[in-house]
């Protein structure tokens, strides 16, 4: 079909045609219009309704808000990313990801070492953020890999704190673990084109990837809420 | 997709697979069978999962 953009080599005449192209392809074709990927690009709203939801609920807890603020900006930095396909809008996209694998990766260390000193989250937060960063503009295609290393030694952590008999309600650590193996299986699916309709602008394997992340970080953001995270002025659990 | 990225995915889920064992086998060994169940569950899910996802990308595209 005219309209539609090859998904490997954007057309001259789109309106995001003058931007370096995304490293990422995925099953949803391109269209070429302000919009290219109509359906990657709606179901970003979901983060920022969960965005929200989590700053509303936390006056008290900076760190709890700055996931929620991860979450929104991760919201439109992917659905610029999916609406224009740009690799400017990808580093966006990532970057974001990356606030919230390094929130939790801080998160668990700083309860694994029992450290309860602000700096002790927030140091290796913007050192693993700000070197996740330099390594995806400088491998530009090591995006998803960086996101899924620093997911797993979150998840080390949460394990070795498991066996260490730690005092901790695990149901929403559960929940997230479930939403996210199924989101990533359902992300595979389409990046790979195992199921996939390249027509299909309304729910792609990749929006429900989204929706089901957006899930993810509320269960996320559940399960850190019992716990009085450094900063907390309100450490009332929610 | 870079040509490294399937095999870092293999190597990850070949961690997971390993840790989550050895945290059910250490569970298991103080008695905790609820906890080597649940982490013994877990190990073979990303197992399957893993074994799955690439059964059918080498089924679609003839190589990994």
């Amino acid at each position: 079909m005219s309209s539609y953009l090859n998904r490997w080599m954007p057309h001259a005449d789109c309106p995001w045609s003058d931007y370096s192209p995304a490293t990422g392809t995925f099953c949803e074709e391109n269209l070429c219009s302000w919009i290219a990927q109509p359906s990657n690009t709606w179901s970003n709203l979901a983060f920022v309704i969960a965005g929200v939801f989590i700053i509303r609920a936390n006056p008290g807890r900076p760190l709890l808000k700055l996931l929620g603020h991860s979450a929104w900006i991760l919201g439109f930095g992917s659905a610029m990313f999916h609406a224009s396909a740009t690799f400017i809008f990808e580093v966006w996209d990532l970057l974001a990801m990356y606030m919230i694998s390094g929130l939790m990766v801080s998160f668990n260390g700083a309860r694994y070492w029992r450290t309860a000193k602000p700096v002790y989250t927030v140091l290796p937060y913007i050192a693993m953020t700000a070197l996740a960063l330099a390594l995806l503009i400088t491998f530009r295609e090591s995006g998803i890999a960086l996101f899924a290393l620093q997911i797993t030694a979150a998840l080390t952590f949460e394990v070795l704190m498991h066996l260490r008999d730690d005092a901790v309600d695990f149901k929403y650590v559960g929940r997230f673990v479930g939403a996210f193996t199924l989101a990533f299986i359902i992300w595979n699916l389409d990046v790979h084109h195992i199921v996939c309709d390249p027509g299909n602008h309304i729910l792609s394997g990749h929006a429900v990837w989204h929706l089901l992340n957006a899930l993810a970080i509320w269960w996320i953001y559940k399960f850190y809420a019992q716990f009085t995270l450094a900063g907390d002025t309100d450490g009332v659990v929610r | 997709m870079p040509a490294y990225l399937p095999m870092f995915f293999l190597a990850l889920v070949a961690y997971g697979v390993c840790f989550l064992s050895w945290a059910g086998l250490k569970q298991r060994k103080r008695g905790k069978t609820k906890s080597a169940k649940y982490l013994f569950s877990m190990a073979a899910f990303m197992f399957f999962c893993a074994a799955a996802l690439f059964t059918a990308k080498i089924l679609k595209s003839g190589s990994p």
